[in-house]
């Protein structure tokens, strides 16, 4: 850094990270001195030299306590003189503070759990080269380093320094780091690991309460800010140009729905929506997907009729964003004023029912479908989950379940803005299981019909040969981002309570989660690869997964594919489709609860006895999306 | 019909506008009524704030002329505690029972099992814990009991008749004169007092009821499970109120070491902070009235010029310390 741009850093970030300008004046002495200062907000040192050595107050120098040591008046007047082009020496201290600064820093990581993904060679509170390169070797430029990328740039698209540090959760969490617009890592570095902020979803436990101690429209707020580099506006001719170079001449259009972009975040829904696209270009279709240019939990503000949109067409991204309003005008050009083959609904998370209802008016359709993927149609928690992590049992709005839940306070407005879209159009409703169709009609917010049931996919033999004889030995897995409200908890609780020599536990991933006694194997899936996890269980020679959901699962690919990978899965009674489907394909052991299940004294032999003689692998087959239906062979 | 009342300072404001919330949603008849241990600052947002309640008594208004030495020879906790029992007298006085709770409270459900207790009882306390188990873990929350007494005086309820009202007297003067948190003394505030309570008079209730006062002292005899319509109960009957005791600190904690029997606490808990946080926004900064002297640039009172006073012979008081107790007008009067 420049001597201007040391200053500029220390005036705009450093002096609110407790970094010193200089030898001679110490941010966290005067503060501590002068509480009118501490309280005002100012800027420390630009008060003494504008107020406080006119007011006889002192500077105190980096490393002696406050209080105890006053330093000269030609201290004061050196700072105040000195020019604002003359370096200043920013540092973190004395060496011997940085050290100890880090230790504090790695005890810290220890007491929270995330100590194990500090890898050797790689201080506390440095950027992990090896690691930022390995994730973001395509955004660093040739001859950048990678602290100087995350430095400048890497920190405000949401990049992870570290495996133990996520810059997006720290700026989702805290309010405060996201409005002063500060570096999230060097601020926890410096403070917020003194004030017990928690720097990863990865220190589970913690993050857990520090969520629920956020209110919805915080969280709002925070995906609304987090660091990103948006998609460009551009208008809607150019917006049909890109489509128009993706598409198929002559081809009809099926225009869908989602919460977000398919090509980049990995999940069940978005894995439809790539799967049935590549199914509609095989057979002649064009698939356009639209998503919203900035993703939220809730639908949209209702106050802002207008918002930002994306499109993926025929499973690629079209680069750039249009608003809302324009929607029907690209369907206009795209379509040439022909309705819609038909109308797709997967998720609504971050539209604006009343905008898109009005946009579909003018876009028409030969068919309106609406996928039951999950339970936003009955409230704003689409799990049905107190706060997200427990199942609700879908109480009356009125309850005190509701009024001390998250979602809660949001719940009617939620529901009546998607019953107001849905009247308005002959919506066929689609669940793809019995769970999500008898879930969406019982309960205190219920749909009127049952939805059809239609099941997305199912597990076809395809003659591969036996893996291996399971003997005593067994290998249990967890596969997915390391949530309480996915089951990690319980993955957890039964390593600790249950390990033995015979068992290893190992989690399938794209993160590690740092916990002693878990093999990591890494685990990158797309939509273009949606048999990666299959592979990846069978290669790791996983012999039972445990998919333990808070909430009544609606399909739970995960399952499909721990079952197409020959393995048993451990589940709740309570889990939905999970415990659907490892009964149909006979690779269940079941339990009423988490106690129940670690209270067994047979539970590594009920999974012997499932598992039989050798695994047997299985090809899924995605036979029930939305082609599917509107072919009616389903 | 009944009156509810609670007292605070402006700090605790965002605790009480929780506390009337739920009030307002539960007891919907109840009057409401705010005991402010501060001064009024001249802001309409917390003008505003205190309209909400159906009546806001300061704690100058409720004890008179006697008020400033009075408040000052307390901090803030025992000063907020001590307007309790002469707040009592003056609400019975209008002829109905009188409930009180902490404003760190929050009410879950009616008050149903406080009146039918004030059916047969005229003073209605709730103790800490209320099952005896000879194997507990716990028995330092006992141990606790024991030193900050057997009751927890975040609720009380009177019945507006004769014994409620002789309650009320003999409480307004202990908590006039010893509202200390004393424990080389005996003393803890309003609480130690309230052991004495079931030997001094009768009509006394024990409430034995598992949903009143569930916090982080007794949560772990008391488990929470939601009813098929989506309401707390505990022990199986419903949750009527919860304490939030220090939410923002220890008593998080003490939960959270509590709470893996217990997967609904941190649901209630989190709420709680939630809607703190909420009203939190709401409330301006101010400092406390009583917490340092009104001359000489605001200097702190400390605890020791609190004890100096209390402990001062009746004739050396000056009626308004917070002025005439400043350590250099005490020199310069010692001087002259």
């Amino acid at each position: 850094m420049s001597p201007g741009e040391l200053l500029e850093h220390y005036r705009r970030v450093g002096w609110r990270l407790g970094l010193d300008p200089a030898p001679d004046f110490s941010v966290s002495g005067y503060l501590a001195t002068n509480h009118d200062v501490m309280k005002s907000g100012l800027e420390p040192l630009e008060h003494f030299v504008r107020h406080g050595r006119l007011e006889r107050r002192s500077a105190v120098p980096v490393g002696v306590p406050s209080g105890t040591a006053v330093a000269s008046e030609d201290t004061g007047n050196r700072i105040a003189e000195r020019d604002s082009t003359e370096p200043l020496s920013i540092s973190l201290g004395p060496s011997s503070a940085v050290s100890q600064r880090r230790k504090a820093l790695g005890a810290y990581l220890e007491e929270i759990g995330l100590a194990a993904l500090i890898r050797p060679g790689v201080e506390p509170g440095d950027v992990d080269s090896e690691y930022y390169r390995s994730r973001y070797a395509r955004l660093i430029t040739p001859g950048q380093t990678a602290e100087q990328h995350f430095g400048s740039l890497g920190w405000r698209q949401g990049l992870c320094p570290t495996p133990w540090f996520d810059t997006t959760f720290y700026s989702v969490i805290y309010s405060d780091i996201r409005d002063a617009a500060i570096n999230p890592f060097e601020h926890f570095c410096a403070q917020g690991y003194r004030e017990r902020r928690i720097p990863s979803s990865r220190s589970h436990f913690r993050s857990e309460s520090s969520m629920l101690s956020l209110s919805l429209a915080d969280e709002v707020k925070g995906w609304r800010q987090q660091p990103q580099v948006p998609d460009p506006w551009l208008s809607i001719d150019d917006i049909a140009t890109g489509a128009r170079a993706l598409s198929l001449d002559g081809g009809d259009w099926v225009v869908a729905f989602g919460h977000d972009d398919p090509t980049v975040v990995v999940g069940g829904v978005q894995m439809c929506a790539g799967l049935e696209s590549t199914e509609f270009v095989r057979s002649g279709s064009n698939y356009l997907y639209v998503f919203p240019a900035v993703p939220l939990p809730t639908l949209a503000d209702p106050d802002v009729p207008d918002m930002g949109l994306s499109v993926m067409v025929n499973g690629a991204r079209v680069t750039g964003r249009f608003l809302l309003s324009q929607l029907a005008d690209l369907s206009g050009l795209l379509l040439a004023g022909r309705p819609a083959t038909a109308v797709v609904v997967h998720s609504l998370f971050g539209h604006h029912p009343e905008g898109l209802g009005e946009q579909l008016g003018r876009i028409g359709s030969h068919r309106w479908v609406w996928w039951v993927h999950d339970y936003m149609l009955q409230c704003a928690s689409p799990t049905l989950a107190h706060n997200g992590l427990r199942a609700c049992g879908n109480p009356p709005p009125s309850s005190a379940l509701c009024r001390t839940c998250r979602f809660g306070a949001a719940r009617t407005d939620h529901v009546e803005r998607l019953r107001r879209l849905r009247e308005a159009r002959p919506w066929e409703t689609f669940a793809p299981s019995s769970t999500a169709a008898n879930v969406s009609v019982s309960g205190a917010e219920r749909l009127e019909h049952p939805p059809q049931v239609v099941a997305h996919g199912r597990v076809v033999s395809n003659g591969t040969s036996p893996r291996r004889l399971a003997g005593e030995h067994l290998r249990i897995g967890y596969v997915g981002r390391a949530t309480v409200a996915k089951g990690w908890g319980t993955f957890l609780n039964l390593i600790r309570e249950r390990s033995e020599s015979a068992v290893e536990f190992l989690h399938l991933g794209t993160d590690p989660s740092g916990e002693p006694g878990v093999e990591f194997v890494p685990l990158a899936q797309t939509f273009q690869q949606g048999d990666a996890a299959v592979a990846a269980l069978w290669v790791a020679e996983i012999d039972a997964v445990v998919i333990w959901p808070e909430w009544a699962e609606t399909f739970s690919l995960v399952t499909l594919e721990a079952i197409a990978a020959g393995c048993v899965v451990v589940c709740p009674q309570d889990s939905g489709n999970v415990v659907h489907l490892a009964a149909h394909y006979e690779r269940a052991v079941v339990y009423d609860d988490e106690d129940a299940m670690l209270a067994d004294p047979n539970l590594f032999n009920r999974i012997r006895e499932v598992l039989g003689t050798h695994l047997k692998r299985g090809t899924m087959v995605f036979d029930g999306l939305t082609p599917a239906v509107l072919r009616g062979t389903r | 019909m009944i009156n509810v009342f609670t007292s605070a300072n402006l700090a605790y404001l965002p605790q009480a506008l929780v506390l009337l919330d739920s009030v307002r949603r539960f007891e919907p008849a109840a009057t409401m009524v705010l005991v402010l241990v501060d001064h009024v600052p001249d802001d309409p947002a917390i003008t505003e704030l205190l309209e909400r309640f159906d009546e806001v008594i300061t704690a100058e208004e409720l004890l008179g002329e006697s008020s400033l030495g009075w408040l000052f020879r307390y901090d803030v906790v025992e000063a907020c505690t001590s307007v309790k029992g002469r707040a009592l007298c003056v609400l019975l006085e209008r002829g109905m029972p009188v409930v009180y709770l902490d404003p760190d409270t929050a009410l879950f459900a009616p008050l149903d099992p406080v009146r039918e207790a004030l059916g047969r009882a005229s003073v209605v306390l709730t103790p800490h814990q209320m099952y005896a188990d000879p194997d507990s873990r716990y028995v330092d929350d006992e141990m606790c009991s024991l030193r900050t007494g057997a009751f927890n005086l975040g609720f009380v309820a009177v019945a507006a008749d004769a014994e409620g009202l002789r309650f009320a007297h003999w409480w307004e003067r202990r908590l006039q004169d010893y509202c200390f948190d004393d424990p080389e003394r005996g003393l803890f505030t309003d609480q130690k007092w309230a052991n004495l309570v079931p030997a001094l008079f009768d009509s006394v209730a024990v409430l034995r009821h598992p949903g009143m006062n569930v916090a982080s002292w007794n949560i772990h005899e008391r488990a929470i499970t939601v009813s098929e319509c989506g309401e707390y109960e505990v022990n199986g009957d419903p949750l009527v109120f919860f304490h939030f005791t220090k939410a923002a600190h220890i008593g998080q904690d003490v939960i959270r070491v509590k709470w893996s029997g217990n997967p609904h606490v941190p649901g209630i808990w989190s709420w709680y902070r939630r809607a703190l946080a909420e009203a939190t926004a709401l409330v301006p900064r101010t400092t406390w009235a009583y917490g340092h002297y009104w001359v000489g640039g605001g200097r702190p009172i400390t605890s020791a010029d609190r004890r100096q006073f209390a402990n001062a012979p009746e004739e050396v008081r000056p009626l308004n310390p917070f002025v005439f107790w400043h350590p250099a007008l005490r020199d310069l009067m010692a001087g002259a």
